[in-house]
Parts: C-alpha cells; structure tokens; sequence
C-alpha cells in the first residue's frame, strides 16, 4: 500500500520520540571526572543529634543553649557584604538551634535576621518568600518541616552567592556557621565530656576543605580584621577535629576549639 | 451530529502529535527542587530532619558531581536526588573516608535515594551520576538525618520511596581483602644539611610525598630543631595532609630549620610520615644552627 504524505509526517514525528524511549547503555561511572560541589550550608544538627543520643533524649536544655551562645545581629550593622555574609552563617546555625529548643520566639528572631542579612546580599522578597513558610510551620509545630523550609529559605538566599564573583562570601558564610555550630557543640560536649563523644567532632576532611578555602580567598578579603580571625579560628579548629578515626579529641582541645570559635564568632557579630 | 471530515481528523492528529514531540528542551530547576521537596516530604514522615545543601545545578549526560556530606556515627542518613523532565536515569554513590563504596543506587529510575546508617564520625563522599539525559539536566540534592531512637519508632513503616535495601555503614569501615595496600612514598629527599644562625630560619629544602588507598590522615613529625609545612608560609613541627578519597597525589613538603633552635652543630634526626595501616617512612635530615650574631 502506498504511504501518503501525512504517514510520513506523522512517522517523522513520533520517531524521534519512540526512539528517545529505547533503552540506552549507561555511560560508565568515573568519580575521577567529578566535579566538586560546593561545600555544604553549615548545619550542626547531624553533631546536635549525635551529642542528644549518646547524652539521652531530654537532658539537654536546648532553649538554655540558645540563650547562653545565639548571637542577635542587627543587619544595619553589617552593610559590608562580606560582613553581612560572616554574620549571616551564624545566624543559620542559630536558627536550627532555635528548632531543636521549638521555641518559635527564637526562630522567629533567628529568621528575621536571616532575612535582613539576606537583603543586604542582594536577596529580593521573592527571594525570601519561604519565610512566611518558616513562621507557619513553627506556629503549627511541625518543626521537622520548619527544618525544611528554613533550609530552603537559606538556600535561596545562598543562590545569590553562587556567582563566580560572590564565590568567596560564600565561603563565608561556611566557615562562619561552621565556627557557630563549634560553639554549640563544644559547649554540651565539654558539659558531658567523655572520650567517646568527644569524637563527635571529628571532621577532618570538612574542615581541611574548608581551611584550604580561605588560605585562598583575595588578599584585599584577607585584610579584614574579621576575616583574619575567622581564617585563624578554622586553621586551628582543622587540627583539633583532625584526629584518628576512633580517637578521643582530648579535653582541653575542646575547651581550646570553643575558645577559638568564640573569639571568631565574637568578631564576627561585632560591629 | 456532524462528522470531522478524514483530511481535518488527520490535521488535528499531526498537529496533536507535534505538540507532544515538540515539548519544551530545556533543564528545570525548579521542577527538579518540587521533585526532591516531594521525596523529601516521605522522609520527614519518618522523623527525618531534612535540609538542602544548597547544592543544584545543571549536568549533562555522563556528568558526575561530588558532595561531602558531613556523617555521625549512630545516625540515619538519607541522600535524595530530584531532577526534571530532562534526566533519565539518575545514579548516588556513597563513599566513605577511605575510598571505600558502601552504598550505591544504580536502579535506572530518573531520582534516586540511599540510606545508610553511619558508624564513624566524619564525613561521606557521595556522587550523583547522570547516567541518562536529555541534554542538560536539572538535579536538586537533600540531604536527612534521624537518630536510632527515631529509626526504632519507625521500623514498621514500609520501604521508602526510591529507596533501595540500607546496606553498608554497619560497622566501622575496615580495610577491605579485596582493597588495595596502602601506600605512602617520598621523592627527592633533602641531602644537603641545613645551616642557618639562631632566629633566623634557614632555607628551606622540599621532598614530594606520594600516597595511594590511604585509610586516614597522613601525619608528618620532625625532629627537634627542624619544622615542615605545605605551603611554605605555616611551618610547625607537626603536619596533618589529608588525601582525598584515599588517594594522595604528589604533594610537595617544605623542610626548614626552626627560627627558635638553639645553637648546635650536630642537629640530626628523621622526619616521621605516618597514616593508619601503612608502615612509617622517614626522611632524614641534618643540620646546623650557629649562635645568633651581635
């Protein structure tokens, strides 16, 4: 029977999309050609959890741990960019404090902060809208989906750095996080101490990484007094945390990291 | 009723059939994140505590892009990949510390998830492979974690959506038979002594550090009197290189005299290059410190 016109019209149509469905043979796995990620938003809840179960579930007094180390900023203070983004990774580890303790007061406080800190980066209020999210969750208390929100809104926020020229304030707001959640966690392992949970802390490839990023920020970055001590804080926090795969991280290094970290994070939240 | 005529019938069936073949091409980020937001939504019923990483993007077929995630011994982890209408097949590898594979999803299915319990304190490597798109690809990547306590509550749940049989990260990660021998070699070993005068470091000289399989840290001491460093600029007496993945490429080590040794003209010792389940290599060096000058 002889095709007409519309056949192979239609025929030249529908094949591109048949043959799209037949199964093809995967390109093979090479973790050599990788591309590396950026480093992870700071998040101490994995330590905080870790820290919880070996303590007990209920001894610790999360709302208390928020009030002795949660730092307020006032975002007018912090015009600077890279100034705004240090604070602003304080803020997120004091924001998933403040849904450990549930108290929606704080999280409330955390995330406006965020917020303002956020603008000052060039984040817009479209930018932002999971904040609305955040305060509805946290009033019905479903705090496991306040985590979620409140991630995404931080990763929304972080969008804006992931520029080729706001590269380095991501860095950041990494490393100033990760130094607010060192404050966190030294703190409830120094109240409980033992050898075994002590090594909560381990993290030597995170925090080598993480050394090895700022050694290469800018020099003019390198010249600010807050990004000196950050640098300085994360170089010696990298040896405290790098220890055996089973090792304790002995008690007065903790006592040192927590030192370090405050002093950082002090600086950094400082006019 | 009035019948289509054949020749409309057959327009409309051409031009129905050209809007589905000619869809949108382009990746979708956003649609990627509702992807994982949704799988995300399935965990949290479980108690997990799930946040992004911040880390999306775009890739093409073949591309594979690497994470660390930060791991705590006793933890529930969950590691979800969303994508769009662009990706085919989407495959997770979970590496730990040391180069070892504990975990993987390669079921063939557009997103992908693994969970696995951690029994070290650390950190994982895991890579998402696009191992089928079309084009370019959006991904988004959560990542959850739930303590045993949780995990108990929840053992009469039924298996997760993608989520394959949690294997590995059981017991602490130990050197596998069938794993490659660690390795540590040096290169190029200072020869010549070092000389300077008391406050004043002397020239540095280098050697090159090679490592394979490595299961941790390496660890450089010197003797007394004498300091390393990788960058040339912090020189200690002790040195931590971390190799990535296992794997220690040729790392350049500066040797200098300490600025603070006292004066002695017979400095000697070795430099102790140390990582777990490898034998020690040393390097030796010599040197001098003469008395400060008026």
């Amino acid at each position: 029977m002889k095709k007409s016109p519309v056949f192979f019209a239609v025929l030249s149509l529908t094949l591109p999309v048949v043959l799209a469905q037949e199964p093809e043979e995967k390109p093979a796995f090479d973790k050599s050609k990788a591309e590396v990620a950026p480093l992870p938003l700071p998040n101490p809840s994995d330590k905080l959890i870790a820290i919880e179960e070996s303590v007990g579930a209920g001894k610790i007094d999360w709302s208390a741990l928020a009030d002795s180390i949660a730092v307020d900023v006032d975002a007018n203070e912090f015009p600077d960019q890279a100034d705004a983004a240090m604070a602003l990774g304080v803020k997120i580890a004091d924001g998933i404090v403040a849904i450990k303790a549930q108290d929606v007061e704080k999280l409330n406080r955390s995330a406006d902060q965020l917020e303002a800190l956020g603008k000052n980066l060039g984040a817009t209020d479209e930018d932002m809208k999971r904040a609305r999210q955040v305060r509805d969750f946290a009033n019905r208390g479903e705090w496991l989906m306040v985590y979620l929100e409140l991630g995404f809104l931080q990763a929304d926020i972080m969008k804006k750095l992931n520029t080729p020229e706001n590269q380095n304030d991501r860095t950041l707001v990494i490393a100033s996080g990760w130094l607010q959640g060192a404050r966190y966690a030294t703190s409830l392992i120094l109240a409980n101490y033992s050898p075994d949970l002590s090594n909560v802390l381990r993290e030597p490839v995170l925090a080598t990484e993480l050394d090895k990023q700022l050694a290469a920020l800018p020099a003019s970055l390198q010249e600010s007094e807050k990004v000196r001590q950050i640098r300085q804080a994360v170089g010696q926090a990298a040896k405290i945390v790098d220890v055996p795969l089973t090792a304790p991280v002995e008690k007065d290094k903790v006592e040192q990291l927590k030192s370090v970290s405050d002093t950082a994070v002090m600086a950094i939240t400082s006019k | 009723m009035n019948k289509m005529p054949r020749a409309r019938k057959t327009v409309a069936l051409v031009a129905t059939l050209a809007a589905l073949a000619i869809r949108p091409a382009f990746a979708d980020p956003a649609e990627a994140e509702d992807v994982a937001y949704r799988m995300a939504k399935t965990y949290i019923d479980r108690s997990f505590v799930i946040s992004p990483t911040d880390n999306f993007g775009l890739v093409g077929q073949g591309g594979v892009i690497q994470f660390f995630v930060p791991v705590n011994r006793g933890l529930d982890y969950v590691f979800l990949a969303g994508t769009d209408a662009m990706a085919r097949d989407v495959d997770i590898y979970v590496y730990d510390e040391v180069g070892n594979l504990v975990l993987d999803d390669r079921r063939g299915q557009k997103n992908a998830g693994v969970q696995f319990r951690s029994s070290y304190n650390g950190t994982a490597i895991v890579y998402l492979h696009m191992a089928g798109a079309q084009g370019i690809a959006s991904w988004c990547v959560l990542v959850g974690r739930r303590g045993a306590d949780k995990a108990s509550l929840q053992s009469g749940l039924p298996p997760a959506v993608a989520q394959p049989p949690a294997r590995g990260f059981t017991t602490t990660p130990a050197p596998d038979p069938n794993r490659a021998t660690p390795s540590l070699s040096v290169a190029g070993a200072p020869t010549a002594k070092f000389n300077t005068v008391s406050g004043t470091a002397s020239a540095p000289q280098t050697f090159t550090l090679k490592g394979s399989a490595l299961r941790g840290v390496v660890r450089l001491s010197a003797p007394d009197g004498f300091q390393v460093s990788k960058d040339g600029a912090d020189f200690s007496r002790t040195l931590s290189v971390q190799p990535s993945v296992g794997d220690l490429g040729e790392t350049t080590i500066m040797v200098r005299l300490d600025p603070g040794a006292q004066p002695n003209d017979s400095l000697a010792g070795n430099i102790v290059i140390e990582s777990d389940g490898v034998t020690a290599v040393t390097v030796p060096v010599t040197g001098a410190v003469g008395p400060a000058g008026p």
